[in-house]
């Protein structure tokens, strides 16, 4: 072990990476934002009364969330624009990717979300008068997030810690900086170090969101 | 839509993309061995009374769950010769760091089996007379396994899934194999479905396994009921 570590890299890299997390922030935000949305519609097909809707849905989940997010980015990112003949640009294909990925996993959440919302609660409305729509955004989903939001922001962690694969199809985020830096100053060890305390850093502070969100529900809602 | 497809592309290598779907799943397994062995002791210094060792075991735990599994590959492959001063083939590194993955989450989900059966039933074995081992075994192991059956399972699922990012340093497993093929036929659509394919019913007949042994072996449906407190 005479290893001679050098302080002076590691504390550059982490000025570096620390800079370029604002792209992993963007990426994730962008693609949890799509994700919510796709897992919300997916949660709500695979709860209607069409047996389609319910086939898609599930055809949808199973299959995302049977396959590794890498394959999927490949596919997208260099299968897809062979067969659709349009080019994306990495960081297109990567949301995209991330997207539909984290909606697999957020559309089971939302159901078992919406689920957990007693019957009677639907029927009170509708013998008040409120139609489906009404009903569904006025009484059920606001509950519905409320109880789902410490898993919800597990799967946010996911989501960044996923993030760290859009650098093989080539999103400038930071895993793919950090690659970029060792090849520039060829110090594996204390680049990666750097990268794993940046994003410890972010997800840690994720995490204890996730507690005190946790914390909230079960003395506001669930007790 | 003019793509004329060819997923016979496949064909001549069906025997390579076999094999390599075949490393896919011993690496996967050896992971799982090992990530499981450590995930069993760390998770059982978990639930000691040192504050010290569940101290250590938390940052252990933390550290390997709060940072991406892909950084945690890079630093191993490419960081750790240089500190030991030996090379490390990319099968050993790769291995290494998903099994190191895998015992940390491995390690929380039996920390909570333990601590889900309560402390009474341990205290009861031991004043019947039973050694701590043998309550372990008997009492404490055989309840909290099938509470954490569904999420080990899913790990498992995970690990299987996570062994694609070997490819990433050159370990010639499925999708290794497949960006290579991909880029000498041009055919990357055609392959990564069918790798897909391939990745989709690993993880389902791993899934379903897991359903057997729940249903079947550990009978959970007859426990289910169980009062809790």
């Amino acid at each position: 072990m005479d290893y001679d570590f050098s302080w002076s890299t590691l504390w550059r890299a982490l000025q570096i990476l620390s800079r370029q997390a604002s792209v992993t922030i963007e990426v994730v935000v962008i693609s949890m934002a799509l994700g919510t949305i796709v897992g919300l519609f997916a949660g709500l097909a695979k709860l209607s009364g069409s047996r389609t809707l319910r086939g898609i849905s599930s055809v949808y989940v199973q299959l995302w969330r049977g396959t590794p997010l890498l394959v999927q980015l490949l596919w997208i990112y260099f299968g897809l624009p062979l067969v659709l003949g349009i080019n994306f640009s990495p960081k297109v294909a990567g949301c995209f990717g991330l997207s539909l990925w984290a909606g697999a996993y957020l559309s089971e959440l939302f159901r078992g979300g919406i689920v957990s919302i007693p019957l009677t609660q639907r029927n009170a409305g509708y013998t008040l008068g409120m139609t489906f729509t009404q009903v569904t955004t006025r009484i059920v989903l606001p509950q519905a997030f409320q109880r789902i939001l410490p898993p919800y922001i597990s799967q946010l962690i996911q989501v960044v810690k996923y993030s760290a694969l859009l650098s093989v199809i080539g999103v400038f985020e930071i895993t793919r900086r950090a690659e970029t830096l060792v090849t520039a100053t060829f110090r594996p060890f204390e680049v990666y170090m750097a990268t794993a305390m940046v994003y410890f850093v972010i997800l840690f502070a994720l995490a204890q969101l996730g507690k005190y969100a946790e914390k909230r529900l079960r003395v506001n809602v669930l007790e | 839509m003019r793509y004329i497809f060819h997923f016979e592309v496949i064909q001549p290598h069906l025997g390579a993309f076999l094999a390599a779907g075949l490393e896919t799943i011993q690496l996967a397994v050896i992971c799982m061995a090992i990530g499981t062995a450590i995930g069993l002791v760390i998770g059982a210094l978990h639930t000691t009374r040192s504050r010290f060792i569940t101290k250590l075991c938390a940052i252990y735990v933390e550290t390997f769950r709060l940072t991406p599994f892909l950084v945690q590959l890079l630093w191993i492959y490419f960081g750790f010769p240089l500190i030991l001063g030996i090379s490390i083939s990319p099968v050993v590194a790769a291995v290494a760091a998903l099994s190191l993955n895998c015992s940390a989450y491995a390690a929380e989900i039996f920390r909570a089996g333990i601590q889900s059966v309560p402390k009474t039933q341990l205290l009861t074995g031991l004043s019947l007379g039973m050694t701590l081992p043998k309550v372990m075994w008997r009492i404490i192991v055989p309840q909290g396994i099938r509470i954490v059956m569904p999420s080990y399972v899913n790990l498992m699922v995970q690990i299987v899934k996570d062994t694609s990012m070997f490819a990433i340093i050159a370990v010639s497993e499925i999708t290794g194999f497949t960006k290579v093929l991909a880029s000498q036929t041009f055919r990357a659509f055609e392959l990564y479905t069918i790798v897909a394919i391939f990745y989709f019913c690993v993880t389902f007949v791993v899934g379903k396994v897991g359903r057997f042994i729940e249903y079947r072996v550990l009978n959970v449906h007859k426990i289910a009921a169980r009062p809790r407190d």
